[in-house]
């Protein structure tokens, strides 16, 4: 019978000496994190090493984790973390989506259509262009504000959350979605609206 | 509540993260106003567009390739630790205490010789003292005899 561990079970099984359980946290959170590292970075092969540093760091300081918030807001704060430091250490500013990636997007580009519209060739070059300017709208906000936004919106963290994660109030998360948000919809005004369905 | 308000926390309201007075206060609010509904509608589609932007994911055998990094590191943690490598890391540290017990040694030193010296003094001191200390007392006798003799 395959057993299926909660994560402060597991936690509990490595701190106690059992090396196993933290390939199945690995396996369990490694595109999560792969993900959120992807949406900031940009880059595949930053998004592969830093993701690796992330588990690292899990392996050698997971005896640490007091466990007073949940594994993966830990996990997510290492995540951001890294990431943030290896922006400094680039002191430039990439691009989130490169190219390619866009192009891949592109073929994936059905599943971005709107509820409410009919498929259709036309429609799908539109939402193409449309995921486009959206990754560039999210590519161009500032650091922290893409990160929160990313974190929130790619994997559901509520503000609680959240504020464990970047260490700050409920207040301070709700501002900078804010802000992210709006950044965002001032950028997309002129693709969205009327023409795609509101 | 005016427009500002509202839209100050519209993002809040869409995330269902305004407490039950707001959230109500928005609503009669989103009721009259075209503008700020439309705004909420705005933001609700770029949410959705956001959230249908497809996940990446790792390529195969992120584990094994994480496992072998792992090994590496704690390869060269062993190093580190008997090997060359961690002698040179520990090299400040060995400096630094090379140094307390170089000036303690030197400070100990200092105190036992200048306390033994100090002996030394002491002794002479005494001895110069008696010496000194008898020649004026002959030297009073000799001075003071002629002065009585006189009076006598």
């Amino acid at each position: 019978m395959h057993l299926i561990y909660s994560d402060e079970q597991l936690v509990e099984k490595f701190k106690a000496g059992d090396k196993d359980s933290f390939r199945i946290l690995v396996e369990r959170y490694k595109s999560r994190v792969y993900n959120i590292i992807y949406g900031i970075m940009g880059n595949r092969d930053e998004a592969e090493d830093l993701s690796q540093e992330v588990f690292l760091n899990v392996y050698r300081f997971l005896h640490r984790f007091k466990e007073k918030s949940k594994f993966y807001t830990w996990l997510y704060r290492i995540a951001v973390n890294i990431c943030l430091s290896a922006r400094k250490k680039k002191n430039k500013s990439g691009s989130i989506f490169s190219l390619t990636e866009l192009s891949e997007v592109n073929n994936t580009s059905g599943k971005m259509e709107l509820a409410d519209q009919s498929f259709s060739s036309q429609k799908m070059l539109e939402n193409m262009e449309l995921a486009c300017k959206i990754k560039s709208a999210i590519n161009s906000l500032s650091e922290v504000l893409k990160t929160t936004f990313i974190l929130r919106e790619f994997e559901d963290l509520s503000y609680q959350e959240l504020a464990k994660v970047f260490q700050c109030s409920r207040g301070t998360i709700k501002s900078r979605l804010s802000r992210a948000r709006e950044e965002l919809r001032q950028k997309l005004k002129p693709y969205i609206g009327e023409k795609n369905g509101l | 509540m005016d427009c500002k308000k509202v839209r100050k926390k519209l993002s809040s309201y869409l995330d269902n993260e305004v407490n039950l007075d707001q959230k109500s206060k928005i609503k009669e609010h989103l009721k009259k106003c075209k503008a700020c509904s439309y705004q909420l509608k705005q933001l609700r589609q770029i949410q959705s567009l956001v959230q249908k932007i497809p996940s990446q994911k790792p390529e195969p055998g992120f584990y094994e390739r994480l496992s072998s990094r792992l090994s590496e590191k704690e390869m060269s943690l062993k190093e580190r630790l008997f090997g060359w490598g961690y002698s040179w890391r520990l090299f400040p540290r060995i400096a630094i205490a090379a140094s307390i017990v170089l000036i303690l040694s030197v400070s100990l030193l200092y105190i036992w010789r200048s306390s033994s010296i100090s002996g030394v003094n002491i002794e002479v001191f005494q001895k110069e003292y008696i010496y000194y200390s008898n020649e004026m007392s002959s030297f009073a006798e000799e001075s003071v005899l002629p002065v009585l003799l006189e009076i006598k």
